[in-house]
């Protein structure tokens, strides 16, 4: 989500980390490798290899207070997850084993895919992504709706923010309490202006696109031409050998 | 005083402008509008009812699947439902940590369902339409539960937690069905919806 902002003080001073040198599509083919590998792996060693190897990568992009709120955030539901399950465990004893290896595989894969998934979300800028998904090749069937999806995001976040403002303002708040208490009255007033605001805007989105022939052009042309480096066939490389390694 | 306005256009270039294309530009622009609002709105919803909050996980639910419905009303062609899985599924991996596993079962899902509207009705039934949008938050969430087993294959309890919180959450996509054409219904009146 920080992509959206591009505020980070990395991006701001232009300045490019490991991860950042790599390729987008690079960094996505290490998220497809690292989310169908840890399925099929049942020790928790290799697991646990993985993840050091993962964290590595994810470390090299230097936001360790990012990381830190992530696995806060893991551990506040893996606690909480935990508590349920030996309540449970209480009254179907029948239902797992608590040792080692059971206890900590599960972890161990999110951890993975939470270090693999932060150094993509993180590292990527919106123009980076764009210009990923324009290198992609993909088809303008897929290419606008994304573009349209990555460019709304930031605006449907402000216009929440002004929302909420207005509620505020007429004495509204929405928070856990109100939520809970009142949730058709809190659903209404957050849904309503939100849902009318987008109706409107794809409307004139759809004009202006129309008006300006986009999807009419028989085949995209490049300013600039994302290519593999050296260094991304390197990290896919290592990837795919410590995958095999582990599995 | 010579004629102006006169354009002339190669035979090539005329073919190529006739072409008929299936997805106009203003479906594409608001199947991505709408895949931005769903993310937003649950994302809103579930940061103000804090965390594991049963209302807040019902609320989210309704609210995307109403926004489904409203999309499904507003762009009615086969592949609607796809087309919104691939769209959301890859902006989600690139910003949001989504996982890559899931976006080809949610793929696979929204084909299923959008055939089966397409084969029951061709999108000009409400009851169809709804029936789809059902089927296709019902799919998802089985794939998403699949795909859970074999994280916490070693933990059958964890599974369970986060099955229960699914169940939890389709109730919440059964009522926005209803909302859903509540709202559509709504909005087609006010003249935002013509179809």
């Amino acid at each position: 989500m920080q992509a959206l902002f591009g505020s980070s003080a990395a991006n701001a001073a232009g300045a490019e980390n490991v991860i950042q040198a790599l390729d987008v599509r690079t960094r996505m083919l290490i998220c497809v490798v690292a989310s169908a590998t840890v399925i099929f792996i049942k020790d928790w060693y290799p697991l646990a290899m993985l993840g050091a190897a993962s964290f590595v990568y994810a470390a090299a992009h230097n936001r360790f207070r990012v990381l830190a709120v992530a696995y806060a955030a893991v551990s506040v539901m893996a606690l909480t997850a935990l508590g349920c399950v030996y309540v449970m465990l209480v009254f179907m004893p029948e239902m797992g084993d608590m040792g080692l290896g059971p206890f900590l595989n599960p972890f161990l894969r999110v951890v993975i895919l939470i270090h693999v998934v932060l150094a993509l979300a993180i590292s990527s800028r919106v123009k980076e992504l764009l210009s990923t998904l324009k290198s992609l090749r993909l088809p303008l069937f897929v290419y606008l709706p994304a573009t349209v999806m990555i460019r709304f995001i930031p605006s449907f976040i402000n216009d929440v923010r002004l929302i909420r403002e207005t509620l505020k303002i007429k004495g509204y708040a929405v928070n856990p309490l109100t939520l809970t208490l009142r949730p058709a009255l809190t659903l209404r007033l957050l849904f309503a202006p939100i849902v009318v605001r987008a109706l409107r805007s794809s409307d004139e989105l759809a004009v202006a696109a129309e008006l300006k022939g986009l999807g009419y052009a028989d085949r995209m042309t490049f300013i600039a031409q994302n290519r593999f480096r050296p260094a991304d066939y390197i990290a896919f490389a290592v990837t795919v050998i410590l995958a095999v390694a582990a599995l | 005083m010579q004629p102006t306005g006169q354009v002339k256009i190669c035979p090539a270039e005329k073919s190529r402008l006739r072409k008929h294309r299936y997805w106009q530009s203003g479906e594409l622009i608001t199947i991505g509008t709408f895949a931005a609002l769903i993310k937003i709105s649950t994302m809103v919803i579930a940061i103000a009812g804090g965390g594991m909050n049963p209302v807040s996980m019902v609320l989210k639910n309704i609210a995307a699947t109403s926004l489904l419905i409203i999309l499904v009303y507003k762009v009615r062609k086969f592949g609607v439902l796809a087309m919104f899985s691939v769209i959301s599924g890859l902006v989600s991996l690139l910003l949001m940590g989504g996982n890559a596993m899931l976006l080809i079962g949610s793929i696979g899902a929204g084909l299923i369902c959008d055939g089966l509207v397409f084969v029951v009705s061709g999108y000009s039934k409400t009851w169809a339409m709804v029936l789809g949008v059902g089927l296709y938050d019902l799919l998802a969430r089985a794939i998403s539960l699949g795909y859970s087993w074999f994280f916490f294959q070693e933990q059958i309890g964890l599974f369970f937690m986060g099955a229960v919180v699914v169940g939890i959450g389709y109730a919440g996509c059964l009522i926005g069905l209803a909302t859903g054409v509540f709202f559509a219904r709504e909005l087609r009146h006010a003249g935002i919806i013509r179809q």
